[in-house]
């Protein structure tokens, strides 16, 4: 189908253009315009002659369309609007679509343009023309947000959502009591609160939350006739399928941040411990909400963009770094049943949205007018770029065994004892999956791979520059990014939300197990976590074209190979279920005593390592 | 080729060279240095050191305040290991005057500047290490250090700028029970130098960052004028402890670490990195055999209040942590000095960057900075 239509798609100009040339017609088409339809588009016709005698002009499109579905011929007559002897224009409305099939695609043909001549007679002439044809397109968002399942836990959704802005609500009070004791002082007036925001420059969420509020109470109004009206536009199914996905997305990224606050406060106290100190204390017990102090505070610094940077890609480059990073929220299997999507090409869409970051970063250095910063950039841009090969080699050597690329379908093939997870399938992805942890560590920034941000060498890197809520979006975006990785890791090496000795379908079924494979999810995701914070403390970074070279001569070929082996052992142990078992129960003694011993020699460290020395007799 | 208009000159580039100022406030410029770097990329076409920022006429403040009033500005020439400048400058004094100094403040002196190598040295990995990317290091070496501040904060009053050492002798005699907590210091310590070769030295990736990086071979090490751990992890086995003693040195024993090219060339990173590990153990067993040696006596010499040095000019070295201090003194017969003149390692270890740093990677010449251990002041004065 395809070949026919490029074969056609070459003919039809010449056709077209043959015929406009033997035209008798005393009027002529020089060219059609737009290359982009949607509903709404106006298409005009430009020329010279045309004439609108007592009737207006008629529009014929004639031609082939094709989309992923295959080709298809495409007619439509309309009547067009004269507009001057040198332009006809049609809109091309929701109807048109509907008469068309709310077709979407390639349309390659002809225009033929049929003007009344004064004398009652008509004449017509033509012109080739190629399009790109879209239908609305929030009706397609809407249809797979609808099709991902997502509506029967919209009602939980909104639980966890409100439950949150309460809490947070009483933190804000309670924090405000505490602040201050009894001799708070006296509230200020709305309107003052008002100027006062106004006088200082900050980021603009106050600004969103305040603009929310108004559309809220405006839609509570004009709530009945903007039924109507949207009703007569029969746009209804868009409106409501946009505003679930909005509020998963909202859903999603709360959880995120709930998670990245936290983690900050995690590292920080496993970092103090490692290195003989105490760690932040103060806020809450042991510290431990810390993180919102902190987060609150970078809220409410003022915004600083520099002189002399580009300001326009300063403010973008942060939200271009931290949308994608909550994207993979979209596919993330955190129980049976429980993912926002299960799309069916999962994994890939992980793999391919958290390049999204690169831009970001890059836009960040470029835009920073700070040499530091670009260096930063282009460090990030290097790094995330190649080690992405690695790690998408070492998810394929799972993916051979799944034979799919859905996430959900990742965890169900895997069997719920860990010695059916896929980590422990064959040698090659025992091997896979440490080079992949490696890999998502480099993609992610983390130490030992922290070149980007490298303190010591370029300052901070990239974010140099960046203060304040923009920074914090950079931050926040690294440690939600920790999640991901680790997430994905559990996912497609460690079992993700099975449970041992259950199957898929009655975990499926029961909410206790559901909330029992969100726990194991949690609890394998939250290790892997602890471990990325811990490699961070403990080594020392590794140089620009040791990065490279250990990516593209060993990375690279390793996974590779172990592609290439975890396809061949797939092959030879097929048909040997009886000793693919056994040898899966071998590896996986082999891993629990690697790890065994791993866990020994850090409680041998940890027993003997040297206490703090206290001599002075004063202090 | 065309010559391009002046105007327009700093933008006329024809290598595409980027030219970046590392420092004066940088993180790894240990202090105010400023470095210009000439890149291609990632890699250093030429750095060119620009110093001078900490600059504070220490010898001209020499002619003015005098002989023992100088004494405190010393301590500001390195004030990572003052004990040594305090020491140098004693010294030079006290040729010039002619004073002799008790058995027991020379040994006195002898362990303050030992303990203060350490503490320096410990710095200077911790640093290093830092520098290299790895944060945990650091705070075990500055814990270790808070002891030796402890120690010797009990002995002078201060951790920091001590002014201990005094013409004549020591400032202070050792307070009660002080032997004792410093030898339970050095059981403490000396383990806790394995504990630190676990912990970073070894490690691959720092070993693969540090080796065969920045390689100043001996002849070139001695042509700029290295001195000290720099020098000798070239391989060139000078250590003026040893081969031109002083204090109390003649009687005792200890090695001289030589940088053997352990993982790589000798003269890299690695190198002056574990001449500095190798010293701190050295100068632990020094502190020992000061200890058990330890004469009776005074500490202070008898020496005139206003000094006025019969002597035409003196001329004292020390060993101090950054390697070879040298100090001048002129006198013209008055209470103030007519001249003075440090000379100190840091200085001609930045000469060195220059030369050595073609071709390294920005990250290297983090190394190259942390690994020749330099101090802003004791590079200006």
């Amino acid at each position: 189908v395809q070949r026919t239509f490029i074969a056609l798609s070459f003919l039809v100009p010449l056709v077209g253009t043959s015929a406009a040339r033997a035209a008798d017609a005393p009027f002529q088409v020089t060219s059609v315009h737009p290359e982009r339809v949607e509903v709404g588009t106006v298409l005009e016709i430009h020329g010279r002659g045309f004439t609108a005698e007592g009737s207006a002009p008629t529009v014929r499109l004639q031609g082939f369309l094709a989309n992923e579905q295959g080709l298809r011929a495409l007619e439509l007559v309309v009547r067009g609007v004269y507009e001057s002897p040198r332009l006809v224009v049609y809109r091309i409305g929701q109807a048109d679509f509907e008469k068309l099939g709310r077709v979407r695609g390639e349309f390659r043909g002809l225009v033929q343009l049929t003007c009344p001549l004064p004398g009652g007679t008509l004449a017509t002439a033509e012109h080739p023309w190629r399009a790109s044809f879209f239908p609305r397109n929030l009706k397609a968002l809407g249809d797979a947000v609808v099709q991902s399942g997502v509506v029967p836990i919209v009602n939980w959704v909104l639980a966890v959502v409100i439950l949150l802005l309460v809490w947070l609500a009483l933190y804000l009070g309670a924090a405000r009591l505490f602040l201050y004791g009894k001799n708070r002082p006296p509230r200020p007036t709305a309107l003052e609160e008002f100027l006062r925001w106004r006088s200082r420059r900050r980021a603009g969420w106050a600004g969103v939350t305040l603009l929310s509020m108004a559309l809220g109470a405006g839609l509570w109004f004009l709530g009945g006739p903007l039924h109507d009206f949207l009703n007569r536009l029969s746009a209804i199914p868009y409106v409501v399928h946009l505003g679930l996905a909005l509020l998963v997305a909202i859903v999603m990224v709360t959880v995120a941040l709930l998670y990245a606050g936290p983690i900050t406060w995690v590292e920080r106290r496993v970092a103090a411990r490692m290195q003989s100190r105490v760690g932040p204390n103060r806020v809450g017990p042991q510290g431990i909400i810390q993180w919102l102090a902190d987060g609150l505070k970078g809220v409410q610094k003022e915004d600083i963009i520099p002189a002399q940077t580009d300001p326009r890609l300063f403010r973008m480059a942060p939200y271009i770094t931290f949308s994608p990073i909550f994207a993979t929220f979209a596919v993330l299997p955190f129980s049976a049943t429980w993912a926002a999507t299960d799309v069916n090409v999962g994994i890939l869409f992980v793999l391919s949205i958290t390049s999204v970051v690169v831009p970001g970063l890059l836009m960040a250095g470029w835009a920073s007018n700070n040499k530091w910063s670009l260096l930063g950039g282009i460090r990030a841009a290097a790094q995330i770029v190649s080690y992405e090969i690695p790690a998408s080699l070492a998810v394929l050597s799972v993916v051979l065994y799944t034979g799919s690329l859905s996430m959900q379908e990742l965890v169900r093939t895997q069997g719920g004892a860990p010695w059916n997870w896929y980590v422990f399938q064959n040698p090659f992805t025992f091997i896979a999956f440490f080079l992949f942890f490696s890999s998502s560590l480099a993609e992610g920034n983390r130490a030992p791979f922290d070149l980007p941000e490298a303190e010591s060498e370029l300052v901070s890197g990239y974010n140099t520059e960046y203060s304040g809520m923009r920074f914090l979006l950079f931050f926040v975006g690294e440690y939600v990014n920790i999640y991901v990785m680790s997430a994905i890791a559990t996912t497609v090496f460690l079992g993700g939300w099975r449970v041992p000795l259950l199957s898929v379908a009655a975990q499926e079924t029961s909410l206790f197990w559901q909330l029992v494979g969100l726990a194991l999810f949690w609890a394998k995701v939250s290790v892997l976590s602890f471990v990325v914070v811990w490699l961070r403390w403990t080594l020392p970074r590794l140089r620009v074209d040791q990065l490279m070279t250990t990516c593209w001569k060993y990375f690279v070929p390793i996974t590779l190979i172990g592609f290439i082996g975890s396809a061949l052992w797939y092959l030879v142990f097929a048909d040997l279920a009886v000793l693919d078992k056994i040898l899966r129960v071998v590896f996986f003694l082999m891993g629990s005593a690697l790890a065994g011993y791993l866990l020994y020699r850090s409680w041998w460290h940890f027993k003997h390592t040297k206490a703090e020395l206290f001599v002075n007799p004063w202090l | 080729m065309e010559q391009p208009p002046r105007d327009l000159f700093h933008l006329y580039n024809p290598d595409e060279e980027m030219i970046l100022n590392m420092g004066p406030q940088h993180p790894s410029t240990h202090g105010v240095l400023n470095f210009k770097l000439y890149t291609d990329g990632e890699v250093i076409r030429k750095v060119v050191p620009e110093v001078g920022y900490l600059h504070r006429s220490l010898e001209k403040i020499a002619e003015k305040v005098g002989y023992y009033g100088f004494m405190p500005y010393t301590d500001r020439i390195d004030y990572v290991a003052a004990m040594t400048a305090n020491q140098c400058w004693a010294m030079a004094v006290e040729k010039l005057a002619g004073i002799e100094v008790p058995k027991r403040a020379e040994y006195l002196r002898t362990i303050v500047a030992e303990l203060n190598r350490i503490s320096s040295h410990l710095i200077a990995v911790g640093s290093m290490a830092m520098d290299i990317g790895a944060i945990t290091p650091f705070p075990y070496a500055l814990r270790e250090r808070e002891t030796i501040n402890d120690l010797l904060e009990e002995l002078c009053g201060a951790r920091l700028t001590y002014n201990y050492v005094w013409v004549g002798g020591v400032a202070f005699d050792l307070p009660q029970g002080w032997e004792e907590r410093c030898l339970r210091f050095l059981d403490h310590f000396e383990p806790t130098l394995d504990e630190f070769d676990n912990l970073i030295s070894k490690n691959h990736i720092f070993v693969e960052r540090l080796a065969n990086i920045a390689v100043v071979p001996a002849e070139m090490a001695v042509a700029y004028g290295l001195v000290g751990p720099n020098l000798r992890a070239s391989g060139v086995d000078w250590d003026l402890r040893r081969d031109v003693p002083y204090s109390a040195y003649p009687e005792l024993e200890f090695k001289v670490a030589v940088g053997q090219g352990w993982y790589g060339t000798v003269g890299d990173c690695w190198d002056r990195y574990y001449v500095r590990v190798l010293e701190m153990r050295e100068s632990a067993k020094i502190v020992r055999q000061c200890l058990r040696q330890l004469p009776d006596g005074p500490y202070m010499a008898r020496v005139p209040k206003t000094l006025k040095p019969a002597g035409k000019e003196a001329c004292a070295r020390v060993e101090a942590a950054r390697g070879e201090m040298t100090c001048y003194v002129v006198s013209d017969g008055t209470p103030n000095p007519y001249r003075a003149r440090f000379r100190t390692g840091s200085f001609n270890a930045m000469g060195l960057v220059e030369h050595i740093s073609r071709g390294l990677m920005i990250a290297d010449l983090v190394a190259l900075i942390a690994s020749i251990d330099v101090v802003a002041p004791e590079i200006d004065r």
